[in-house]
């Protein structure tokens, strides 16, 4: 920065102003000082290395920041999990007070005459497929994207939908769902925020056993699902946020 | 850099365009105040890499009405400097100060320090902190006001000091131009003496 010797003389006379009469012999020796300025150049490819760390720096910060805290990654599943097991579980699900009395001795008769609807109930609770779904839900938990969208879903007992427990998406997303030879069971358009339980219609049957794929991928603005125009969201690692389901 | 007060808020919240003007506008100014302290390439990419990175930490401490950005980000990298000869001090002597960064120095840079006994004495006796006011004026063209905020002093205490020190200068040095490079030349000198007795 070439300095502005005047301004700087002018400066010290008003500071000395006994130096006025030497005016001209002081602006050559500032000049002199500031024509001895070493010739101080940044080499470019250290410029350009640095600039390049600091900017994965911020990049990094601010991924680490978007991270959801430790304690909330331990308890969300562990939350959701109960939520689920509320919605699942009718309430009426009781199981029957234990029979007392001479019950003890002729249990059959009295649980199938009083309450058969129960019993029904308990078959269904007993269900493969139901049982399935609830273990799963236990660990379908997601782990967040860098920005923050996950979400949980298993298929209903009788497969004839997909249930999403929890959604948070930062902006519009589809929620894929695709079999193993990639066809698409559903697409659906989720808006921007927090969404919970939404049930998911499947128009074509689901095969027990069988493994499914959910997966999000933001719009593109147009509201319709395209797989190569949606793109994925992906999570921390920079994998897509996806999860399996198996009817 | 215009609109900085909008600049470093927005780098604040991790918008690296932000960091980027920011280092983009301040790399050369920094390198070369940490430069005038060591003179050495090698070193003083270090300390500004070092300042640069350390101001990316502690940008969020950063409040616009505690000061200007740019003395807060000169300050930061004056104090690397500092930490720089203190943990220098057990294991370089004074005598040892101008072979600091000796490979990338100028012949003309190392016949100049052959002479430097000469003004040896009179290096002694002008204090760092005024040779570091003339070089922030002269050099970096610096107001006061921002100097005053980067020594932590007062405006007026800064103005004062710069004219004392170019009175000294003209009284020693008259009109010898070789003598005053001579001076320049040996700047570390009294700098790192400055900085040791932090």
């Amino acid at each position: 920065m070439k300095p502005d010797i005047d301004l700087i003389v002018k400066d010290i006379l008003a500071e000395d102003p006994e130096l006025g009469l030497e005016a001209d012999s002081l602006r050559a020796l500032v000049a002199e000082l500031a024509e001895k300025q070493p010739a101080v150049t940044v080499d470019a490819a250290f410029r350009t290395e640095l600039r390049t760390k600091l900017l994965y720096e911020v990049q990094t910060r601010k991924e680490k920041r978007s991270r959801l805290p430790w304690w909330l990654i331990y308890t969300v599943p562990v939350g959701v999990t109960a939520l689920l097991l509320l919605v699942v579980q009718p309430p009426h699900a009781v199981v029957p007070p234990a029979p007392t009395g001479g019950d003890l001795y002729d249990t059959t008769p009295t649980m199938m005459d009083s309450d058969g609807a129960a019993s029904k109930r308990s078959v269904e609770m007993a269900d493969p497929a139901m049982s399935t779904s609830v273990a799963e839900d236990a660990v379908m938990y997601q782990a967040p994207a860098a920005s923050n969208d996950f979400f949980t879903a298993a298929f209903t007992p009788d497969r004839s939908a997909v249930r999403v427990a929890y959604v948070s998406v930062s902006a519009s997303a589809f929620i894929r769902i695709a079999g193993p030879q990639g066809d698409v069971l559903v697409s659906d358009l989720l808006l921007p925020g927090e969404q919970t339980d939404l049930v998911l219609p499947l128009a074509t049957p689901v095969a027990p056993g069988t493994t499914y794929t959910a997966t999000l991928h933001y719009d593109n603005g147009d509201g319709v699902f395209t797989a190569a125009d949606d793109a994925p969201a992906l999570d921390a690692a920079g994998m897509p946020v996806s999860m399996t389901l198996v009817p | 850099m215009e609109n900085e007060a909008d600049i470093v808020l927005r780098a604040q919240a991790g918008d690296s365009e932000a960091v980027g003007l920011i280092y983009d506008h301040y790399l050369d100014p920094i390198y070369r105040f940490i430069y005038y302290k060591v003179f050495s390439r090698e070193v003083a990419e270090d300390l500004t890499s070092d300042t640069f990175f350390k101001a990316l930490r502690q940008i969020g401490s950063y409040h616009a009405g505690r000061g200007r950005f740019n003395s807060w980000l000169y300050r930061i990298a004056r104090n690397t400097v500092v930490d720089y000869y203190r943990t220098k001090k057990e294991t370089v002597s004074v005598d040892d100060i101008f072979d600091l960064g000796q490979d990338d120095r100028t012949p003309e840079q190392i016949d100049t320090l052959a002479s430097l006994a000469r003004v040896e004495e009179y290096l002694k006796t002008l204090p760092a902190r005024q040779r570091e006011i003339i070089t922030l004026r002269v050099w970096e063209g610096k107001s006061f006001a921002e100097i005053a905020d980067l020594l932590d002093g007062t405006e007026a205490s800064m103005k004062m000091a710069f004219s004392r020190s170019i009175r000294e200068l003209r009284k020693v040095c008259g009109d010898s131009a070789p003598l005053m490079l001579l001076i320049l030349a040996a700047l570390p000198f009294p700098i790192y003496s400055y900085y040791m007795h932090i």
